[in-house]
């Protein structure tokens, strides 16, 4: 063998160790979920929805690499048990992973609207429901374009002060006149990044579900900024300005806490909706809301619309029919240990830091009660689907828990939790994902359910 | 090595008539005919895992030295693991540029499919030919 061949073969066996090795940091980061760094936590949102494909990849290599072992075929054993396990553990979230949430939702569904709830939904809209929760092929091929009218940025608050500007995307049915059932969309980012449509927001679902009658308002809010933060040499603003460039949107002049992106969300946004209800279409007396992460927790204080936000949203106007929270913060004073987090104190005061991004001091339990959905829950709250990855490390499933449990003590109306498993934050980005179809065919069974049921 | 040859001609118009099957089922479903889908997942796991075991028979009973057919038919083993592992990546990224891009992701779906199974399809027919060439054997 010449010496390049030699040269090359060692090359693409050291390769295919480092890709088997990877597969392997992947599988322990599925099932255990317990590797905590920011880089594992951003793996952790993409991985277990990627790893379906091992399936495909790693015999691939395995392959590769018996063939680059070459006659001694004890060394074979070697690829070929390490590629197993990295394939068993890779494709968790698939094989096992897709079971339980299953069979906790159709369980929890038929409890609460009951067995038969399906019946009572119209025949014309269950035609357009998915037919099982989880497709295997869809997995592999996302392609399939929704019928609705869509426009984007329209401005529905301006903060002249500041020169500040926030818009949303409005999906709507291409067919019928309404008013139609509407669903508010609010997205992620830890309440500092993010913006709404592509390529951040699950706009194909916001498409989904106007195609199927409802209208979608994707909204933008205030985000905060720290202009006086600095991590090392660099400014803190600056990263979070190239992050959000990178998602089509400038950093806004002002800084917005999160006390002020509840008003916003809570209190700027459904007055709008209420002066322009005949203009876009909107049924008042049938208001959903929808976010992830960050979006969750905005979505989950609309718990406190007749108390803790009474003074702020259009009580009288609109009727909420239900929320849906997707990984969201309910009870702040659980997440006080995230002040000790060495991330943090590379950025300064975390204390200093995290009273200029929520507005208040988070060990003040009165500001605590101001901002953490799980103390606004009443015989008033609306019905609720939760939907929860078991291994987040950013928002510990816990939270969803807690907020369940407060529901059942104090609620009138129902509390759904479905919990995900073998996967972390974000499962459902990707549309067409386990996490993504699974939680959507629950989403849609909700929305109906809650009108009909 | 009768044997072995009896084997391959099977199975290699078993790869051929699968790959076929499989390319048009997986196809199918973006024109609109979604009842297969299904049949469409089984085919193409069926399919890309017997390909695998064609490749590795390959590896194990076809003679490199052969310059007819033989070494053709292991070149083209290797090029089917390369075009493999690209059509994975396609299929990989797809549902990336959907969710995040709204790209339409059909012309790249349908080429990954034509690739990997239409690559199937070329191997199988290597191995036929080299049926009737003795040298072309271990």
């Amino acid at each position: 063998m010449s010496l390049i061949k030699k040269i090359l073969k060692y090359f693409l066996l050291i390769l295919g160790y480092l890709i088997l090795l990877w597969g392997l940091y992947t599988g322990l980061l599925i099932v255990f979920g317990k590797l905590f760094t920011i880089f594992s936590t951003l793996v952790n949102c993409l991985f277990p929805a990627l790893a379906c494909y091992s399936i495909l990849f790693y015999p691939i290599i395995i392959l590769i690499m018996t063939r680059l072992h070459g006659k001694k075929r004890k060394l074979w054993l070697v690829p070929i048990c390490f590629g197993l396990v990295v394939v068993s553990l890779n494709s968790l979230p698939l094989i096992a992973g897709t079971q339980k949430p299953i069979i906790d939702g159709n369980a929890q569904f038929a409890q609460v609207f009951g067995a038969n709830y399906m019946d009572k939904i119209p025949q014309e809209l269950k035609s357009k429901f998915m037919k099982t929760p989880f497709d295997f092929w869809k997995l592999y091929n996302n392609y399939e374009s929704f019928d609705c009218n869509v426009t984007y940025d329209i401005p529905y608050l301006k903060v002249p002060i500041y020169n500040d500007v926030f818009k949303f995307d409005y999906y709507c049915p291409k067919h019928g006149t309404g008013p139609f059932p509407t669903i508010i969309n609010i997205h992620g980012g830890g309440w500092i990044i993010g913006n709404k449509g592509f390529p951040e927001n699950r706009p194909q679902a916001s498409k989904y579900l106007a195609h199927q009658g409802y209208v979608v308002f994707d909204i933008q809010y205030g985000l905060a900024h720290f202009p006086n933060m600095t991590i090392g040499n660099t400014k803190l603003d600056d990263t979070l300005g190239w992050v959000q460039g990178l998602l089509g949107r400038q950093l806004t002049n002002k800084s917005y806490s999160v006390l002020e992106q509840i008003h916003q969300v809570l209190g700027n946004f459904t007055h709008f909706l209420v002066s322009n209800a005949s203009q876009y279409k909107v049924n008042l007396s049938c208001v959903y809301i929808t976010g992830n992460s960050a979006g969750g927790h905005l979505t989950e204080c609309f718990i406190g619309w007749n108390n803790t936000y009474r003074s702020i949203f259009p009580t009288e106007n609109i009727t909420i029919k239900g929320l849906i929270p997707f990984y969201g913060v309910s009870n702040f004073a659980d997440l006080m240990y995230m002040i000790n987090d060495p991330l943090l104190g590379l950025i300064g005061n975390p204390i200093e830091l995290m009273k200029e991004m929520f507005g208040g001091d988070l060990s003040n339990t009165s500001f605590n009660n101001l901002i953490s959905p799980v103390t606004m829950v009443d015989s008033n709250a609306p019905p609720i689907l939760l939907l929860h990855g078991e291994n987040d490390e950013l928002v510990p499933v816990e939270q969803s828990r807690e907020l369940k449990d407060a529901y059942d003590a104090n609620a009138t109306n129902p509390a759904i939790l479905i919990e995900f498993p073998f996967v972390g934050h974000a499962f459902d980005y990707i549309f067409n994902s386990p996490g993504g179809q699974i939680s959507l065919y629950y989403i849609e069974r909700f929305l109906a359910a809650t009108r009909y049921a | 090595m009768v044997e072995i040859k009896y084997f391959m001609t099977y199975y290699s118009y078993i790869v051929i008539l699968f790959n076929s099957a499989a390319l048009v089922l997986n196809i199918l479903p973006f024109m609109g005919i979604l009842i297969i889908e299904y049949i469409a997942t089984i085919f193409f796991l069926i399919v890309f895992f017997k390909n695998f075991g064609l490749v590795i028979l390959n590896f194990r009973y076809i003679n490199r030295s052969d310059h007819s057919y033989g070494r053709w038919t292991k070149n083209m083993s290797w090029i089917y693991i390369l075009v493999s592992i690209i059509s994975i990546f396609f299929l990989c990224i797809a549902p990336l540029m959907y969710s995040f891009l709204n790209i339409n992701n059909v012309p790249y779906l349908i080429i990954a499919y034509i690739i990997l199974f239409g690559i199937g399809i070329l191997l199988a027919v290597f191995d036929l030919k080299c049926i009737g060439q003795p040298k072309a054997w271990k």
